[in-house]
């Protein structure tokens, strides 16, 4: 039985229809008209107990209702979801001790009071024993580099160091499920791979399940074994992003350094750069090996060097993106 | 149990970081008493009672009132409004206790901050107006506690509107000012004309203020208490179902 299971999850917002033209404001203002704008279209996954999946889609693809919805705070429209076999909007609390959650754009933390007195309340919430919530802080705050701050008053944080805060928060319970919605906005290099790296951790030693959205493709690749890619509220893709890769952009490209220039024709591979000693191959991988095509490339041609690009990702996102309606 | 402690052991030092505010609450009812307390001497001028009402017993008012004025006075409708619109009522919604039992903990945290602040302005109202021994004693101290339970739900109630509206508005403001005076806080009912009286007595604002002080004065009993369990049955069933529905129809605010 999966962890996470979504069946078909709807969810719609009403809000005041905007009237145009003469006296807009007040026409909007008495109106009772509504327009109703679909946020979740039916979306359909389930996640298996340890499985660290990705939750991508643009600006307003639905993703953050979503995980509203996961997490109990909002009531689906239509469709039905449960967490460890809870219905979370039914039982919100029962739900809440089996998951944690990191909004990027908001903080669980308590704002006036040091970030220690926060970590203390969530181990008393959940009924942890002392020794354990302990042993979880020494950890956390090794883990995070929460030290220097850990006395400090939560409004007086960086961001990333909030963001540590929040984390440790979330986690500091052991919760069987962690969502993080883009957890990493914001904050730089150095700080993003330190959260990549807690969220590997957890993922890998504790098995926990983890859920997380983000605009940052380097996320996805660091962490993500699983895609599930959403527009305009409905599933368009879920699977690996491998095969995201070879399905969106299969072609892949082998960089050639050439003792002299010259010109590069082999057969399967196309040029598409060429010039100062450097060519650049496109070929498709299931019709031509890579190693076919090197071998052919060293027997024919001065080659000092090969390299073999990874499918980047993010463009094969933008790819998606762009094609959308 | 422990989990509720710690919860309000949170709202209290949160509370306690403004302490330039817990200055001004202060003022507030020291202000109170000192100009009710000018204006009903004036009232007396010299006569021991008035309307049957003696001066002592009108004093006692005063400095009860304003006592429970000031336990009363909650931030918890501001806090609701400003959660709600923040959006950071989804966080709250995550959390393991309820979010209206967050709510009245968080009330009760607010009584845990009022209690000092009682004992700096109890002995000023002692010495400036004046405090006859209480009529029922036991009985007085119910009836505190059921007037404080029902002052909870009207703000639960109208903290909640929130939840619909997003705000507030000026609602809170004219709450505070028409409540002074249908809670018996600036006038006991017994010196209201007839019509307002009864409009009062109707009303549930009475048994937050008026009641418990009536009681400690001797001038009400266990009719008095008999109508605030009413109230509270009733506004807490009210309370109930408005934030079940206000629960279930949540929208959380921003990304
Ligand atoms: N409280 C609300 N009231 C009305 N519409 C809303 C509300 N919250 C979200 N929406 C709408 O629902 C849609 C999905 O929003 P959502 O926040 O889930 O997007 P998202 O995928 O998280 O986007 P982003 O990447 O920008 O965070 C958007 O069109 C948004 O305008
Ligand atoms: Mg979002």
């Amino acid at each position: 039985m999966p962890l996470i299971e979504a069946r078909g999850l709807v969810k719609d917002f009403h809000r005041p229809r905007r009237r145009t033209g003469r006296f807009a404001g007040l026409r909007t203002l008495v109106s009772r008209e509504r327009e109703t704008v679909r946020a979740v279209d039916g979306v359909s996954f389930s996640i298996e107990s340890g499985e660290l999946v990705g939750y991508l889609g643009p600006n307003g693809a639905g993703k953050s209702t979503t995980i509203k919805m996961l997490t109990g705070i909002l009531t689906p429209t239509a469709g039905e979801v449960t967490v460890a076999g809870v219905v979370p909007w039914r039982k919100r609390q029962d739900n809440a001790r089996n998951i944690g959650v990191v909004f990027g754009q908001r903080s669980q933390l308590w704002w006036d009071l040091p970030l220690v007195e926060s970590l203390r309340l969530v181990g008393k919430l959940y009924r942890m024993p002392r020794t354990r919530y302990e042993e979880n802080l020494a950890k956390f705050v090794e883990l995070l580099d929460m030290r220097p701050f850990l006395d400090t008053p939560v409004r007086q944080l960086s961001l990333g160091q909030r963001m540590r805060g929040d984390l440790a928060a979330a986690m500091i319970y052991e919760p069987a499920v962690l969502y993080l919605d883009e957890p990493t906005v914001g904050l730089d290099v150095i700080a993003k791979e330190r959260i990549r790296k807690f969220v590997a951790d957890l993922s890998s030693t504790s098995g926990t399940t983890v859920l997380l959205t983000t605009h940052d493709m380097d996320d996805v690749e660091a962490l993500c074994e699983r895609l599930i890619l959403i527009d305009h509220g409905k599933v368009l893709y879920d699977g690996t992003p491998a095969a995201l890769k070879d399905s969106y952009a299969p072609q892949r490209e082998l960089v050639v350094q050439l003792a002299s220039p010259c010109e590069v024709t082999v057969a399967g591979a196309r040029t598409v750069e060429s010039g100062e000693g450097v060519v650049r191959l496109s070929f498709d991988p299931a019709e031509t090996p890579a190693a076919a095509l090197i071998s052919e490339l060293f027997g024919n041609y001065p080659v000092t060097d090969v390299s073999l690009q990874e499918t980047d990702l993010e463009d094969v996102i933008k790819k998606i993106y762009a094609g959308r309606s | 149990m422990t989990e509720h402690l710690a919860f309000m052991r949170t709202r209290i030092s949160e509370v306690l970081t403004y302490r330039f505010e817990l200055l001004f609450q202060l003022i507030n009812p020291l202000l109170q008493l000192l100009l009710l307390a000018a204006v009903w001497r004036a009232v007396y001028a010299g006569k021991s009672d008035v309307d049957g009402v003696s001066v002592s017993t009108m004093t006692t008012y005063v400095t009860l009132s304003t006592l429970h004025t000031l336990l009363m006075h909650d931030q918890i409708v501001h806090w609701v409004e400003q959660r709600v619109r923040s959006g950071a009522v989804g966080i709250d919604l995550v959390r393991p206790i309820p979010l209206l039992r967050q709510q009245i903990l968080s009330q009760a945290s607010q009584v845990a901050v009022k209690v000092p602040m009682m004992a700096v302005v109890f002995p000023v109202a002692v010495v400036t107006t004046g405090l006859v021994a209480p009529a029922a004693p036991g009985l007085y101290a119910l009836s505190t506690l059921l007037g404080w339970l029902i002052n909870c739900c009207v703000l639960l109630l109208i903290a909640a509107v929130a939840f619909w509206t997003l705000e507030l508005g000026g609602m809170t403001f004219l709450y505070y000012v028409v409540s002074q005076f249908l809670s018996g806080a600036l006038v006991p009912l017994w010196f209201m004309p007839g019509w307002l009286r009864t409009a009062v007595e109707w009303l549930p604002l009475q048994a937050t203020v008026f009641t418990p002080v009536a009681i400690y004065l001797g001038k009400d009993g266990w009719g008095g208490i008999g109508v605030q369990a009413m109230w509270l049955v009733l506004l807490g069933a009210a309370v109930v179902l408005v934030w079940r529905r206000a629960l279930h129809r949540v929208v959380v605010q921003g990304g």
